[in-house]
Order: C-alpha cells, then sequence, then structure tokens
C-alpha cells in the first residue's frame, strides 16, 4: 500500500476530496502515476514527500511508502 | 523634507527633532536601529536600567506606496538575550511615522516614577501625562488611545508584561481595524518601553502629504515590477493569501521538523486538527476571515481574523509560530483554546514563541502535564496576567522558567527561546539559530524556504552540507532587503526566484533618495549591519561559545528521521567572523 496524503488546497484540484487515503502498490509506480491517477494537474503541485524526504514527480515508491504532496507554501 | 529623528526624554519630559548625521541618512529599520543601539547604549548596562534605550524606526521606504513597507524595528539592549535586540512587526505605526518622514524616534532617560505616553502628529511630538492608561491591557489601551485621539492614529503600546518588567514581554502595534494583534515580540522590548514609563505612542498623520521621491517614475516603475512579481509568484500571490503562515503546520510535519513536546519529537500525530487547513476551514464556515492585512500597503494579505463557533471575536493574526508555540510543542491540539490564549499573549503583551517554549519546559519540569490546554490558559490569565510569583517565574523567559522548574532540556540560543523548526531535521534555520546576533530566531535567515520549501532552489534539510552559505547568505540579505527597507520578509519568497523582483528593491530606495544602491550594495549594507551587532555583542560579553545549540541536539537523535545536529563549530565561526586560533 502507498498511503497519499494531500494538502493544501489539492483535494479540491483533484475533484474527489479526498485528503487521506491508501493505494495499492504495484511495481513502477512513480509520484506522478498516483497523482494522475487521482486526476491531479502537476503544474498546482508544490513540494513532494515521500517519507517525509524530498522527491519528484519521477520518484519511483515501495510498497508501505508515504507519499506527501502540497500546493506551493510559504510562512514563517 | 528629510528624514529626521525624534529624541524623547522621559527625565525632562522633552520631544526634539534633529537632523539625521549623515552616516546614519541612509539607515532604516534595523540599520539605523541596530546602529543607534550600538553608538549610544553601553553594551554593559543592565537592560532594564537606566541606561538603557528603546529606539523605534521606520524603514527606508516606510510611508512610500512600495507594497508591504510598513514594518516598523524596534531596537534595544535586550533583557531577555543580554545582547543587541532587533523585533520588528507590521502594524500601521511605520507608515504614519514614515508619512510623517521619522527615520527614528529615541525613547531614553531616567522616568523617576513618572508615566508618559508620546504623541506625534504634524504639530510636532508632545509627551503627554500616561498616569490614567498605564495599568490597562493592550486592548482596552488601544481603544481608550483611539477613543481620546481619533480613530485614525496608529498605536505603539507597552502591555502588562512590559509594565511587570518581564523579560518576555512584546511590544504591541495597532492593524488597521486599531486592534493591538501585531507585536515586535522577540527579546523583551516592552520592558525596556515600560522601564522607560512610556506606556504607548500615538501616531497621527492627518494632514501630512506622502514623503518626496527624488525619481518619482522611477519608483513607480520599480513598484509595479515589484508588485507584479509578487502577485505572479505562487507563495506570494496564492499559498499565503489562501491559507496564511499556518500551511506550514503540516509540511514542517510531514518533514519531520515540528517540534513536539518540547523538541523531543519531530511530528506530531494531531498536526492535522491545528493545520493551516483547518483554520482556514473553520474561518469560512464560522464567519471569520483569511486573506486579512496587517497593514496598509499589503498586497500578500497573510493575516487573519479567528472567531469562535459562535462567530465571536477571538484574536487577529493567529500565526504558525503561535499555533506551534502553543500547540505541538505542549502537545495541544485544540485549535480554539490556541486562539484564546493568542488573544491572552497579545492582551498581556508577549511574544507566543517565548511563552510556548516556556510553558514546555514548565511541564517538562513537572507544573502541569503535556496537554493540559485549560491548565496552559489558566496560567496565563490567573498567574501570567496578573503578576503573580509564578506569574513572574513564567514571564521572563524559557530558559529562566527551566532553571526555577529543574528543567535542563532546554532550546534556547544566546537565552532566547527556539521557533517552530527542530534545527536536526532542518539544519540551514540551525545555522541562523546559532549565529543570529538576536539569538535563535527563524526570521534573520530563513533557510526553511530553500531547505523545506524549495524556494530559492533546494538544500537538503538533513545534511550539514551547504547550510552555512545558505544561513549567512540569507541573513545578509534579510538584514539588507527586508528588515532595513521596512519591507515585509515575505516578500523574499518572491524575491528569492526573481531576481528582477529583488533588483526592483534596490531601484526603489535608489529613487526615494536619489542615491544608487545596486542589489549588491544591499547586500554589503545587510553585511555591515551583522557586523555591526555581532560587535556590540562582543562588547556586551558574548563570545564564540555562543553561537552554538544546546548540547542535547548533538546527542539526542530526533524521531522519525533519527538526526542530531552535526554543523562544525569552525564552520559557524567563519559565519560569525570569528578568527581561527592556530592550534600549536
Amino acid at each position: 500500500m502507498i498511503a497519499v496524503r494531500l494538502f493544501g488546497g489539492l483535494q479540491v484540484l483533484a475533484g474527489s476530496g479526498r485528503r487521506s487515503y491508501d493505494m495499492p502498490y504495484r511495481p513502477g509506480l512513480t509520484v506522478s502515476a498516483v497523482l494522475a491517477e487521482e486526476g491531479l494537474p502537476f503544474e498546482g503541485i508544490g513540494v513532494i514527500l515521500v517519507n517525509g524526504r524530498h522527491a519528484s514527480l519521477a520518484t519511483p515508491l515501495q510498497d508501505g511508502d508515504r507519499l506527501s504532496v502540497f500546493t506551493p507554501a510559504g510562512g514563517g | 523634507m528629510a528624514r529626521k529623528l525624534l529624541r524623547v526624554d522621559v527625565g525632562t519630559g522633552s520631544a526634539t527633532f534633529e537632523e539625521l548625521p549623515e552616516e546614519l541618512v541612509m539607515l532604516g529599520g534595523r540599520a539605523l536601529s541596530s546602529a543607534i543601539v550600538a553608538r549610544e547604549v553601553d553594551p554593559a548596562c543592565d537592560p532594564l536600567g537606566r541606561e538603557n534605550k528603546i529606539v523605534f524606526s521606520t524603514g527606508l521606504l516606510a510611508g512610500t506606496t512600495a507594497p508591504n513597507s510598513s514594518r516598523l524595528s524596534v531596537g534595544c539592549k535586550s533583557p531577555l538575550t543580554g545582547g543587541i535586540k532587533e523585533s520588528n512587526s507590521g502594524g500601521q505605526a511605520a507608515n504614519r511615522l514614515g508619512r510623517l518622514e521619522i527615520a527614528a524616534v529615541v525613547v531614553e532617560g531616567d522616568p523617576t516614577g513618572k508615566k508618559w505616553i508620546l504623541n506625534v502628529n504634524k504639530d510636532g511630538a508632545f509627551l503627554l501625562d500616561g498616569g490614567r492608561y498605564w495599568g490597562l491591557a493592550n486592548y482596552a489601551c488601544a481603544e481608550a488611545l483611539h477613543k481620546d485621539f481619533g480613530e485614525r492614529a496608529a498605536c505603539i503600546l507597552c502591555g502588562p508584561a512590559g509594565e511587570s518588567g518581564y523579560r518576555n514581554s512584546s511590544v504591541a502595534m495597532t492593524d488597521p481595524e486599531g486592534r493591538p494583534s501585531r507585536h515586535a515580540g522577540r527579546g523583551g522590548s516592552g520592558a525596556v518601553m515600560g522601564a522607560r514609563g512610556l506606556k504607548a505612542m500615538v501616531i497621527d498623520d492627518a494632514g501630512v502629504e506622502r514623503p518626496a521621491l527624488l525619481d518619482a517614475d522611477r519608483f513607480k516603475q520599480a513598484r509595479a515590477r515589484l508588485v507584479d512579481g509578487l502577485a505572479r509568484h505562487p507563495v506570494t500571490g496564492d499559498g499565503l493569501p489562501h491559507y496564511g503562515t499556518a500551511i506550514l503546520v503540516n509540511i514542517i510535519n510531514e518533514a519531520g521538523a515540528l517540534p513536539t513536546r518540547n523538541f523531543h519529537f519531530g511530528t506530531f500525530n494531531e498536526a492535522e486538527a491545528i493545520s493551516g487547513e483547518t483554520l482556514a476551514q473553520n474561518c469560512d464556515e464560522r464567519g471569520g476571515k483569511h486573506e486579512h492585512s496587517c497593514m496598509t500597503g499589503c498586497v500578500v494579505h497573510c493575516s487573519n481574523v479567528y472567531v469562535d463557533k459562535e462567530g465571536k471575536y477571538v484574536t487577529s493574526g493567529l500565526e504558525y509560530e503561535t499555533i506551534w508555540a502553543l500547540g505541538a510543542n505542549c502537545e495541544n491540539s485544540d485549535l480554539d483554546a490556541i486562539a484564546e490564549m493568542d488573544f491572552e499573549c497579545d492582551d498581556i503583551g508577549l511574544d507566543t514563541i517565548e511563552m510556548g517554549d516556556t510553558l514546555a519546559v514548565a511541564m517538562e519540569g513537572g507544573l502541569l502535564p503535556f496537554a493540559d490546554t485549560q491548565g496552559m490558559l489558566r496560567l496565563l490569565r490567573e498567574e501570567v496576567r496578573h503578576g503573580t510569583e509564578l506569574g513572574h517565574k513564567l514571564g521572563n523567559g524559557c530558559e529562566r522558567a527551566a532553571r526555577e522548574f529543574g528543567v535542563t532540556h532546554v532550546p534556547t540560543v544566546k537565552h532566547q527561546g527556539m521557533p517552530a523548526y527542530d534545527p536536526r531535521a532542518i539544519k540551514g534555520i540551525g545555522v541562523t539559530y546559532a549565529t543570529s546576533p538576536m539569538g535563535a530566531d527563524h526570521t534573520a535567515g530563513y533557510a526553511v524556504a530553500t531547505n523545506i520549501l524549495d524556494v530559492g532552489g533546494h538544500v537538503d534539510p538533513l545534511s550539514r552540507e551547504g547550510q552555512c552559505p545558505l544561513s549567512q547568505g540569507l541573513q545578509e540579505a534579510t538584514a539588507g532587503f527586508f528588515d532595513s527597507t521596512g519591507l515585509c520578509v515575505f516578500l523574499a519568497f518572491a524575491c528569492l526566484d526573481q531576481p528582477e523582483s529583488l533588483a526592483a528593491i534596490a531601484e526603489m530606495v535608489s529613487a526615494r533618495y536619489g542615491r544608487e544602491m545596486s542589489v549588491n550594495d544591499l547586500v554589503a549594507y545587510g553585511a555591515r549591519v551583522l557586523d555591526m551587532e555581532r560587535d556590540f555583542n562582543r562588547r556586551a560579553g558574548f563570545g564564540k561559545e555562543d553561537d552554538r545549540l544546546p548540547a542535547f541536539f548533538l546527542t539526542e537523535p530526533l524521531p522519525p528521521h533519527k538526526v542530531v545536529w552535526d554543523v562544525a563549530d569552525l564552520d559557524l565561526d567563519k559565519v560569525c567572523g570569528w578568527t581561527p586560533v592556530m592550534e600549536v
């Protein structure tokens, strides 16, 4: 399973309204494939973390990974 | 008309205008407050004694139409750190002072029991008897002053914490709605204002024109380029307006760097309940407001107005730092209660970061259990607000409270409590905490942008590689481009990715004063400000051993990444300009 967590307004962009869900793992799965299945436009995406480490759309995923995706953000 | 300096003597009751000496003419904000403190305040003095001064200085662009240009710098020798302090805030005061062409207000002298307020308007500056305002909390005081001096007047306030001499006391500023919700929080400046017997400044710019621009067309064009860049950048144009600074709760938590339970853990299981997403949802459902501005001329609108379930006002400007300090750091996941605590801190005049750090060490010391939300509220309302013996123990900051409660796990640098990023998991901000002349301060060189948010490139937050040059560059740019121009540091999110926006700031400064300032000039300017502040600290007795993080960061691995602080001391010393000693 991949634990997917969407933050900011991403669940609105996805249209499904889901902020947090598990997705079955399959070999060869990448970040971009997960986001494409959720219907997320890549241009609205900021930071991507896999298990708390920075990743990119091309990053391959392993079974049991936690994928966190954010809209562009700042603060302090 | 040239900008001028207003010198206020609380001993004689005089308020007189002076010309700025040539060497100070191109200084503003932090550069000016630190220069005045460095040349006029004895670094060895008692910060709460009669020799200390408090300086309020406007940025080089204050009072103009430059966006977000109304930060006000408050400078002094800090009662919390014992070093030089500059803490800046939004609100309306800098805009009003800027329109009156006042570069700085220097408050000095021994008030010998007198209580003052300072009224500044187009006719001059007047110290008036402030006895009837003394003792009022910030919201009541702002209301009374607006009644007496008009709604348009901007107020700068010393709250009950400052009156009591708490080393954690802020200087409050009123926002566009007249609420004292904006604070120069860090370092205890409120107590220095209180020690001068100055309860408040009331500034009215009625009948005053904007300051003259030496080259109005060039200024206008540069301003337009900067405003366009801010609107185009996804952080300043979209992220900050939508969710405010609290959007960081989930990001920093997912990155494993959200200090939890007095910096013992890097993630908080209940982060979602106190996140920016939850805050925005509450505002939408209850009739609160996000996309609020804390100052006239703001184009980012990251502030908010938070209301309770009945739609009644609770607080304004509920920020990430506050939510973390009084939330995750104390294992408190009740956002409504955090909003109430934010109101208490604003009303009493306390820095929320230092207060959260203090309550967390008090919890570790057994004064109350972690996650005891009602206990936290009770301590603020019944002890800290009323200056009881326990209130004083909690009002003097994290490090002093830790001594009182026998706690050795104390997250401070130069005696100032750490903000909302664990330095083991975001090492760039750790360098800033260690090396800023201000003590543990995140705004002084916000490496989180590049370590976590992918703004201005990316430097791996868990590696020590590249963190010192990153922090040093950001500290110099922050001091030069933002803290000294009076521009909000959040503009840096766009400027880090847009060289043309950075150039527009230099052009606005050049056009305002008719003196050419390039981007490189402003970086060098920032470096000189840091040198001046470090020199003051050295004269105050600080050594290289003070540019370090507490030992537990080096020995206790932080979950979930199991990382320790491993940036080399020699690299920190290079940032601070300490000369290496030859080993014999």
